[in-house]
């Protein structure tokens, strides 16, 4: 049992809604899942401060501290923990400074049970990969750029930066396939889930950004370069 | 924040409209006494009598009245103008809140119910989360009623029925519905003095006033809740005062308390949920009864006391109470009458 509980993964829900907080419990044991709640800001922030969490469910309406407080504050200290979004606010602003604040995903009230289980599921799958990948290779260095991916603290040149966690897995996932061709289609499979309404678009977009934090000429790029029709393919050695 | 600038910026233009307004009036005023100077320039040059005084000082005060009379129309048009854009300031947050309240017990029930779909749920889990879903849709169904109710109040269609209670009847019967309600010890709610005196309330009015406040109390009292509440009387009122010893309510937040959806934003005080519509409601009411309702705390952490006084039906303000009552009572009678005839009616159809 002990062993049991020692592998399976650990979910902090912050709902103040009682009744769904012990529905989401119910739901997310039945899966296999460690759950505990905490019904308030400050609540969750002592939680999270002792002890290590797989992921986060958080409401954003919640006393003491909003979740996008909540949010801001976890990823200053641990810019890698998967923190869903829960909320009744449906505004495209609210889910743009979610996610902006840091958050993985965004799901609005009321949601489907099975969808958030797959989100779920799949944020703890691209953690698990993450981990197991940065375990192998912590650091990585192409050209001038040098990259840690525990502290997601990168140095291009004599600049220095931090990597959003959807940044650097991508970036992860290209290396990790180094010389490959990388589809858009299976970025968005693998750094983001299929199931998120992000579109193939998105994926473009962060390329761009990551060329303009590594490339020397972001337009001529010699690490990160297009392949027409197929995809992305990265290569250290330009 | 965008409300916010669209306000200073109608200010600065209100402001920019007066002061252009009444330099329109001065120049007319100078323009005035300029051409009267003239013409007494030219009286004397010309020696004869140009017969204007009279014509012209009425132009003058005439003039000097619809300028005047204009500049407070716009304050006033102005005025209207802004309270209408401060309360649509405050529906957004409105909706916001609803918006979270409704969508949470209803989030819960689907959760609850797609759960059942998907699992074989224990049965005594099962009769748990059956009991969650039903308060959860007494809670939606509360909300809702809260929601009509207010708009019914606002177009005054709510059917107040006064009728003349003695206070000191009245009241403590409707503290105890209270605290069987909220399920309060003595300890917890506790009423005291006395108020011998007649006093013309909606007994069901009254309750939803007690309600909203002993709600409030308990909502936003972190340790185990403590309302005294203190029944007394002045020459003209029946004073109730209703003391908690919640987490208080800043000074500054104190006069917007009663505004409609008002909502006090603060760190300290904990997101309790809510519409910003019960002390909106429990002012109106209150007003309903000719009486009124201040609040006084001392600031965050410690307490908050509810005064609010209700006129005695004997000394004050007889002839609008009255007025009150026969107005319930020729509601009822209207009533009876179309009870009457549907009772004949279904007589009638009865026998046939």
């Amino acid at each position: 049992m002990t062993a049991q509980q020692s592998n399976q993964q650990k979910i902090l829900v912050v709902e103040d809604e009682e009744s769904l907080a012990f529905g989401l419990q119910f739901n997310l044991q039945a899966e296999g899942y460690h759950v505990v709640c905490a019904h308030d800001g400050r609540e969750a922030l002592n939680l999270v401060s002792v002890e290590p969490f797989d992921l986060i469910i958080l409401d954003i309406m919640l006393p003491f501290y909003d979740g996008f407080q909540i949010t801001e504050k976890i990823r200053a200290s641990s810019p890698q923990l998967p923190i869903l979004m829960l909320t009744a606010r449906a505004k495209i602003e609210e889910k743009v400074r979610g996610l902006e604040c840091g958050a993985d995903d965004y799901m609005i009230k009321p949601f489907h049970l099975d969808e958030l289980l797959a989100r779920i599921k799949g944020m703890l799958r691209r953690k698990t990969w993450y981990q197991k990948s940065m375990h192998d290779q912590p650091t990585f260095s192409f050209g001038e750029n040098v990259i840690d991916f525990a502290t997601l603290d990168c140095q291009a040149g004599k600049k220095r930066f931090k990597l959003t966690p959807h940044e650097a897995m991508m970036l992860k996932y290209l290396i990790e396939r180094e010389n490959r061709i990388v589809s858009r289609k299976e970025l968005l499979e693998n750094v983001w889930d299929i199931s998120s309404e992000v579109e193939t678009r998105t994926v473009d977009n962060f390329i761009v950004r990551l060329r303009k934090y590594f490339e020397p000429n972001p337009k001529k790029p010699i690490y990160i370069k297009s392949v027409r029709s197929a995809g992305y393919i990265f290569s250290s050695l330009p | 924040m965008r409300n916010r600038r669209l306000r200073s910026f109608s200010i600065v233009l209100f402001v920019l409209a007066q002061c252009a307004w009444f330099s329109l009036l001065g120049l007319f005023v100078y323009r005035f006494f300029i051409a009267r100077n003239m013409a007494s320039q030219i009286e004397g040059q010309f020696s004869i009598q140009l017969d204007s005084t009279s014509n012209s000082l009425f132009i003058l005060v005439g003039g000097c009245i619809l300028y005047v009379a204009v500049s407070v129309a716009m304050a006033v048009i102005f005025k209207n103008l802004s309270s209408q854009l401060r309360l649509t300031g405050m529906y957004d947050t409105f909706i916001a809140n609803v918006t979270h309240e409704l969508k949470s017990p209803l989030a819960s029930i689907t959760l609850y119910l797609e759960t059942f779909k998907m699992r074989d749920v224990p049965s005594k889990q099962r009769n748990e989360f059956i009991d969650t879903m039903l308060k959860d849709a007494n809670r939606l169904n509360n909300l809702i009623s809260a929601i009509l109710k207010i708009s019914a109040l606002e177009q005054k269609k709510e059917l107040f029925e006064v009728q003349i209670h003695t206070a000191d009847k009245i009241i403590p019967t409707l503290i105890e519905e209270i605290r069987v309600q909220f399920k309060l010890t003595d300890d917890a709610l506790r009423l005291q003095g006395s108020a011998p005196h007649k006093c013309v309330v909606d007994p069901n009015a009254l309750y939803i006033v007690f309600n909203n406040l002993v709600d409030n109390s308990i909502k936003y009292t972190l340790n185990s809740p403590a309302i005294n509440i203190n029944l007394s009387s002045t020459s003209k009122n029946i004073l109730v005062e209703f003391s908690d010893n919640g987490i208080g309510i800043p000074v500054k937040e104190q006069k917007k308390m009663f505004r409609k959806f008002h909502r006090i934003e603060n760190k300290n005080v904990p997101n309790v949920q809510g519409t910003g519509l019960g002390l909106y409601w429990v002012n109106e009411i209150i007003k309903f009864h000719v009486g009124s309702i201040r609040v006084q705390s001392e600031g965050l952490g410690h307490g908050t006391t509810f005064v609010i006084k209700l006129p005695i039906y004997q000394l004050s303000k007889t002839r609008y109470l009255n007025k009150m009552l026969k107005w319930t009572n020729r509601k009822r009678r209207q009533q009876e009458k179309i009870y009457d005839s549907a009772a004949i009616e279904s007589a009638k159809d009865f026998s046939r």
